[in-house]
């Protein structure tokens, strides 16, 4: 039995519209790294409470996996990104469909 | 605080609600003399209903921050359920919406007085500022931040990435390069971690 706290791991990938939204963005090439890594390696290990948790996402419309990064070229610029991300039928892997970036600057 | 609280966060509800009120007022063609006692206190209210027209925008930004502060809780990652992330992208569209519409209702107000007293309210400056300030902020909020309701294309796994592919991909670079930059960074963020 996997305790709530246990992470699992996945493979994740990112699918065409997620990734013309990141060229459209605009993101320094920092930031881009940073968003990138955090796809690679944070979101592709789950928490065993959020699998547990939520039905929805079994239910087809996905979760929205979260984080924030303050900007390394001016640091009151927060960057806040929310990612659509998919559990695979072949249930090792997490599409990364869809994404939204919001920032506000002076925090 | 979860995303799904956020719909009843007060300060956000709260900030609807006046604006809403606000329009509702403006609407009812405050300048009647039914609402005032004589021509002489014209000058008093339409003062009065101007300041709170320029009050209103002006919280918008400060509303819109302390919201951006809760919902995005800087530092720490979240997970929520779709519609839980809409509901809150919607209740953000209507604090603009209903903003813009008692910015927009104040400033119908004040034409008006200006036709009638032949001069341009003292305040008007402010409130045009503000509604420009509220149509940039808005545009600013959302220009990324599409709705995640809208129909995605039907077999969306096909052509996907691994994330070093999609980093190479977007920077132009070859996938060893990234695989390089991503290690690099990692490390370094590992060291800071300590």
């Amino acid at each position: 039995m996997r305790s709530e706290d246990e992470r699992v791991p996945y493979k994740t990938r990112l699918e065409p519209l997620v990734r013309r939204q990141l060229v459209r963005w605009n993101l320094s090439e920092d930031l881009l790294v940073d968003v990138h890594l955090r796809l690679n390696d944070d979101l592709s290990t789950i928490p065993v409470s959020i699998l547990r948790k939520e039905s929805t996402w079994f239910g087809g419309e996905g979760m929205v996996y979260g984080f924030d990064l303050v900007d390394r070229n001016n640091r009151m610029l927060v960057h806040a990104f929310r990612f659509q991300v998919f559990y695979h039928s072949d249930e090792q892997t997490l599409l990364v469909a869809r994404g939204a970036h919001v920032t506000f600057e002076g925090m | 605080m979860t995303p799904t609280t956020i719909r009843e966060f007060p300060p956000l509800q709260s900030a609807i609600a006046q604006a809403e009120s606000w329009t509702r007022f403006l609407n009812e063609s405050p300048l009647d003399a039914r609402y005032r006692s004589s021509e002489e206190n014209l000058a008093s209210l339409e003062s009065s209903i101007l300041a709170i027209g320029v009050k209103v925008g002006e919280m918008l930004p400060l509303t819109w921050r302390l919201t951006f502060e809760v919902l995005f809780r800087p530092g720490q990652e979240s997970w929520s359920a779709l519609h839980e992330f809409e509901a809150v992208r919607q209740t953000v569209h209507r604090l603009f919406f209903t903003a813009r519409e008692a910015l927009e209702s104040t400033l119908k107000i004040a034409e008006s007085m200006q036709v009638q007293s032949g001069r341009v309210p003292a305040e008007m400056a402010r409130l045009l500022d503000a509604i420009e300030e509220a149509r940039r902020l808005e545009e600013a909020v959302f220009r990324d931040w599409p709705s995640f309701e809208e129909p995605l294309p039907t077999d969306h796994s096909t052509d996907a990435l691994h994330a070093d592919e999609s980093l190479a991909e977007t920077l132009g670079i070859s996938v060893e390069e990234a695989r390089r930059r991503l290690e690099v960074r990692r490390l370094e963020l590992h060291a800071k971690r300590g």
